[in-house]
């Protein structure tokens, strides 16, 4: 990518022409194209599932955890596992896109997009089962330090507030590393769109010129990034994952 | 005299404009009254806020109950809150159902069938049938058939009424009737099948006199062996079981007499009494004896050489004719051992008869029931008594109730008998009358009505009053109620007291609950028969079968209270199961047979068939079955209906004609496999304790060694002293005025389970029922754990509850402080704090927190029940032994309005504590050095439940003393 990127899809070359960065973007932009009924077939059938699973969840929360069929002493059952399952399915992202980047794998930037998405999103998941296996969900908020009259504060001790912590750090840094890193792929499709998206694009790309200066600031940010959720993957194995 | 008292409550939305003197909210108010749960009658004392009872306590100047109550005296509260009582009088309709009527309508049809049933003249009419009662009540219903012109109309009946023991009594004693014991002052017990700690005559009582008989005293420790066929709770605190045939038990009562004859171990026997014995002993030498019992003869030698070593040995016997075959000659085995000694005779006092004496034998009952099925009985009435329930099925109870032309019951709640009566006329229960009980002469306990009726109820007396004064006119009855009539009687006794004033007697009764001008000490001298009596040879039943036990359980006595939650939900000390019965099996017996856990058998014999789920477990030697009494209702109530199985349906129809009882033969039933299962709801995890040492004894002679030498029992203590540096992780917890701690002596500890009855009636704790026992969820805070030595041969209890840790693990990885150390070191859980993660539970090496799995409720009326000082644990919630902590607050506050800056040891106690029957369980601080507890765990025997992982408990286990006896 440089700064004579060219205007529009319709002077896209063929696939025999991939000379130009011009080009190779029209190729990739190319898969940005509207969804079709398939698609939004799948969309219904995952939010159908997405229901069932709130549906659950409101009867879990109606009636009592005994629901879940979790009994003493296995006090957790699968909500602990989908937990550590979805925490483990997360730290793949990151090790793939982090510790290959920081190994010079070049090979990694065909994967490192989707794979930095996935960990987004599975921390995301995870995140929800200590949430679904609570007795009482509706008072979460007190295990976040909030200010409040009577000086409660959480118990610092607690390796499920070493969790809570440890979950929303690595969520907070696996994020701010996947949107780093497509900060420049955001400014593309910026300049080649227009209206409405053009300006949800540029807000996004915080203004990117595509300049020497910003190129060595987002490889230097992209870089402490990817040093910062290597050992975050670690952190994250706290006592309950 | 009392809130609510009298009338149906009228329920104000502002209550109490002008409040009862005794109403004082937030105030407790403690009446007594006497349990009659069972005949045993002990002294309680009724809990009562706001205008109703919320628990009940032993009343601790009743010379029965002392302080304590059993699991079932616990429980005796949903007696009162069942929700399936009768609501008011009802009528039978023509579709067989039941129409609601007035008090009215329902006395004066009573009335009218009365009066037609005296027109027709003739005794034997009108029958009363009732448990056991005395005094008043039993007056006034003597008097209200006589005005009937009817003879003997009352019939007393008792499942449990021991006419064994009774014609055992007569032939060596001489008196047709059960004595009063007194265990406290052998030192030398030998029971013949007698579960005396569960159900046997006065449980309660005995189990009292057992604290101070059986457990280790200085050095010394007294000696109990247990001979019969099953490993039952009273069983297992002995030194020694000695397991028999079912049946043989005589045979090692005979084996031990000729022992001491052969080796002229009893000295000062008189010459007649010697030669009547070694008569009827000599068909009896030791090794057929034990060859007739399957014992090891080597045991009958043994128990012997201690049993004429012993200054004041004493034999009882069971006396159960149900239970197993040669229950009369068992008793005349057991009693001639205790005209042996001759001290052994002051243990045994029959100047103080039991009452149970006065119950009717099952002939009388069985001639009651023919004469029914005759057509000879107009009117049948009942009241506290299921016989269709705890009668034989072979006789058909049912049947002769249906073939007398109205039946009218009395019983406050419904029951296989009360389903049958065409007038249902509900009676209060206890709490709610008057009324008076003896259990032997001298001791009278005193019933009042602790709260308002819950129910459209009225009390007997007053039915009986009402409808004799409708039918025979004022003048016969010359009292307005049944109050008076209670009154009238007691002036009678005050003016033989030589009281001054009725009036002050009077209050007296009521205030301490009873009358007990009995004497301790010995009665007169009896010269004894010289005794004959011809043992016969077991009888040896051709067939395949295994021979069956059948045997009450200290949690459903005769089955009367198997609709109570707590008694179901507590899980049987032995086999630790819960809602429903179970036949036991020994595994070895049960892999032979094919037969596993859950699996729903049929067990018939000639005379019925039931459907029974196996449970192999040791508390049976190998080739032996044997079923608890008390399940397999049909019609006594939601918790108890449709629970497997009532072993009364396998018994035969006929009577003993030696002694009068339920005659049984050795039933061998057939046992086979319907295919089906019924999944027993058991709470152990496991039989043993895989090595892990937590419910732990020590021997006699390795105690007195240790003892001898000074050592000092390894304890992390639970104090600021118990620092160590170079294991604790976090800095040490500082108390302020007390540390409190418990010290379970587990060699006081008989398993018996009151404990936790009254936690669950403390605490609110929920009754979660069946379905969530065998997922695993009960909610007791406090439990009694059975683990069977390795060879399966006996078990150890061990009292399991919050252990307060001082270093405690739940507490550190709460993330919001729910678990949390108070000053005074109790590990509190803040119900309004915790938001249910359960990771305080994960992390607790006891398992003694216990999580909320659902909102668990209880039917109307037994909301009523719930302590107000306790919080109701909603979903979510983790919960566990709180040590009271609403008395260690409540006591607080009445030292300090007392004027007192502390309190002081035996200020108060926890609510286990304080029914345990054996003071096996003592609570204290630790910081005060004068409490018993701060004595107690330096002990030998002290020590800690898994201690190697520094949780260092404040729950100080004392370890249970063994003995060895050998020739």
């Amino acid at each position: 990518m440089g700064a004579n990127v060219s205007n529009g899809v319709a002077e896209a070359a063929g696939p025999q022409d991939l000379t130009t960065y011009g080009a190779v973007d029209d190729q990739i932009l190319g898969a940005m194209w509207s969804p079709g009924g398939f698609y939004w077939l799948c969309v219904a059938i995952t939010g159908l599932g997405v229901l069932v699973g709130a549906f659950s969840w409101a009867y879990q929360i109606s009636t009592g955890l005994g629901a879940a069929n979790i009994t003493h002493p296995t006090m957790w059952g699968s909500y602990l596992v989908n937990f550590v399952f979805w925490v483990g399915i997360a730290h793949s992202g990151t090790l793939i896109s982090a510790i290959l980047f920081l190994f010079r794998a070049s090979w990694r930037t065909t994967i490192s997009r989707s794979s930095e998405a996935m960990t987004v999103f599975a921390v995301m998941i995870a995140g929800l089962f200590p949430l679904i296996h609570l007795g009482r969900v509706w008072l979460v908020y007190w295990i976040l330090p909030y200010p409040n009259q009577r000086n409660l504060w959480p118990n610092f001790q607690s390796p499920l507030v070493f969790d809570v912590v440890a979950v929303s750090t690595y969520l907070t840094v696996s994020f701010l590393f996947w949107y780093t890193g497509m900060v420049p792929d955001l400014a593309t499709i910026r300049d080649r769109t227009a209206g409405i998206r053009n300006r949800i694009y540029g807000f996004f790309s915080l203004g990117w010129s595509g300049s020497s200066k910003s190129w060595r600031h987002y490889g230097t940010a992209y870089l402490l990034f990817a040093a910062l959720a290597t050992p975050l993957v670690i952190s994250v194995h706290s006592v309950v994952s | 005299m009392l809130s609510g008292c009298g009338e149906p409550a009228t329920r104000y939305l502002i209550p109490y404009i002008h409040p009862p003197e005794d109403v004082v909210p937030g105030k407790a108010v403690y009446y007594a009254t006497t349990c009659r749960e069972c005949p045993a009658g002990c002294g309680m004392l009724a809990k009562n806020r706001e205008g109703r009872i919320v628990k009940v306590e032993g009343n601790p100047a009743h010379p029965v109950s002392g302080g304590a109550l059993c699991m079932r005296g616990q429980a005796s509260l949903h007696g009162l809150y069942n929700p399936d009582r009768f609501t008011g009088p009802m009528q039978r309709n023509a579709a067989g159902g039941f129409d609601p009527i007035t008090w009215e309508s329902g006395e004066a049809i009573l009335a009218a069938k009365l009066s037609e049933a005296v027109r027709k003249g003739g005794n034997g009419r009108i029958v009363v049938m009732t448990d056991l009662m005395t005094g008043s009540l039993h007056d006034l219903t003597g008097l209200w058939l006589s005005e009937m012109g009817q003879r003997n109309g009352h019939i007393m009946y008792e499942p449990w009424s021991y006419e064994p023991l009774k014609k055992a009594n007569q032939a060596v004693f001489g008196r047709d009737a059960i004595p009063t014991y007194r265990f406290d002052e052998l030192d030398f017990l030998i029971s013949f099948n007698a579960g005396f700690l569960e159900t046997w005559i006065s449980n309660l009582e005995f189990e009292r006199q057992y604290g101070s008989f059986h457990p280790i005293r200085g050095e010394r420790k007294n000696t109990f062996v247990f001979v019969g066929p099953r490993l039952s709770m009273t069983a297992n605190n002995a030194d020694l079981w000695i397991a028999t045939r079912p049946g043989t038990e005589y045979a090692v009562g005979l084996g031990i007499i000729r022992s001491i004859l052969d080796k002229n171990l009893a000295p000062g026997l008189p010459e007649n009494r010697r030669e009547a014995l070694a008569s009827m002993v000599g068909n009896w030498p030791v090794d057929r004896s034990a060859a007739v019992a399957g014992c090891d003869p080597g045991l009958i030698e043994a128990v012997a050489k201690r049993f004429a070593g012993a200054a004041r040995p004493l034999a009882v016997a069971e006396g159960l004719s149900q239970c197993l075959p040669n229950a009369t000659e068992t008793a005349v085995a057991a009693n001639l051992l205790c005209t042996i000694k001759s001290a052994t005779l002051s243990a045994i006092d029959f100047n103080r008869e039991s009452s149970h004496t006065l119950a009717a034998r099952a002939d009388e009952v069985k001639t009651l029931a023919e004469r029914m099925r005759s057509g000879e009985v107009d009117v049948f009435l009942f009241r506290g008594v299921n016989p269709v329930f705890s009668l034989p099925k072979s006789w058909d109870f049912a049947g002769a109730m249906k073939a007398v032309p109205f039946v009218a019951g009395l019983s406050p709640a419904v029951d296989e008998t009360g389903v049958l009566a065409h007038l249902v006329l509900p009676t209060h229960y206890s709490f709610e009358s008057w009324g008076d009980y003896s259990p032997r002469p001298g001791v009278t306990g005193f019933m009042q009505p602790v709260m308002g009726p819950v129910f459209n109820t009225k009390h007997m007396g007053d039915i009986l009053i009402s409808t004799g004064k409708k039918m025979k006119g004022e003048e016969s009855f010359p009292f307005k109620d049944f109050y008076e009539a209670l009154q009238g009687y007691w002036t009678r006794i005050s003016a033989e007291a030589g009281s001054e004033s009725f009036d002050a007697f009077w209050r007296k009764l009521v205030m301490q609950g009873g009358y007990w001008p009995e004497q301790a000490g010995l009665g007169p001298a009896r010269s004894l028969p010289v005794p004959a009596f011809n043992f016969p040879d077991p009888e040896q039943k051709p067939g395949t079968g295994l021979p069956l036990v059948i045997y009450p359980t200290i949690q459903f006595y005769d089955g009367r209270m198997a609709n109570h939650m707590w008694v179901q939900e507590i899980p049987d000390p032995m086999t630790q199961a819960t809602w429903g019965g179970w036949l036991e099996i020994h595994p070895e017996t049960a892999g032979k047979l094919g037969l596993n856990k859950g699996d729903l058998l049929r067990v018939k014999t000639d005379y019925g068939t039931i459907r029974i789920p196996a449970l192999p477990i040791y508390t049976v030697p190998e080739g032996v079955v044997a079923i608890p009494v008390g399940q397999g209702h049909s019609n006594l109530g939601r918790f108890a209906n449709g629970l497997p199985a009532n072993p009364f349906e396998l018994l035969a129809p006929d009577i003993d004609p030696v002694c009068g009882a339920i005659l049984r033969q050795g039933l061998n039933p057939e046992i086979e496999k319907t295919g089906e299962t019924f999944d027993i709801a058991n709470t152990d995890g496991s039989f043993f304790q895989h090595g892990r040492e937590m419910a732990v004894a020590i021997s006699l002679e390795e105690r007195n060694r240790m003892a001898a030498s000074g050592e000092k029992p390894n304890l992390y203590y639970p104090l600021p002293d118990g620092y160590r540096e170079s294991k604790d992780f976090y800095p040490r917890q500082m108390y302020k005025e007390y540390r409190w701690a418990m010290v379970v002596d587990l060699d006081r500890c008989t398993g018996c389970g009151a404990c936790v009855a009254a936690c669950y009636s403390e605490n609110n704790v929920a009754v979660v029922k069946r379905e969530q026992v065998l997922k695993g969820r009960e909610m007791s805070w406090i439990r009694v754990q059975r683990y069977f030595d390795d060879d399966g041969k006996a078990a150890k209890w061990l009292v399991m509850l919050c252990q307060h840790c001082d270093n405690a693990p739940c507490e550190y990885v709460c993330p919001i402080f729910a678990p949390h150390h108070s000053q005074e070191g109790l590990n509190n859980q803040i119900y309004n704090r915790c938001f249910g993660t359960r990771f305080c539970s994960q992390n607790d090496p006891y398992k003694v927190r216990r999580f909320n799995w659902y909102t668990f409720t209880r039917p109307e009326p037994l909301k009523w029940q719930l302590n107000p000082d306790v919080t109701v644990r909603q979903k979510g919630v983790m919960e566990k032994c709180s040590f009271c902590v609403h008395r260690i607050i409540e006591a607080k506050l009445d030292a300090k309005v007392k004027g007192r800056e502390k309190l002081r040891d035996g200020d108060f106690t926890t609510a286990c504590a304080q029914t345990c029957p054996t003071g096996a369980l003592i609570f204290g601080s630790l910081l005060d050095p004068e409490s018993r507890a701060s004595k107690l765990i330096n002990d030998v025997r002290a020590y800690q439940v898994l201690a190697h992982l520094n949780t260092k408990p404040a729950v100080i286990y004392l370890k249970r003393v063994t003995q060895k006896i050998t020739v």
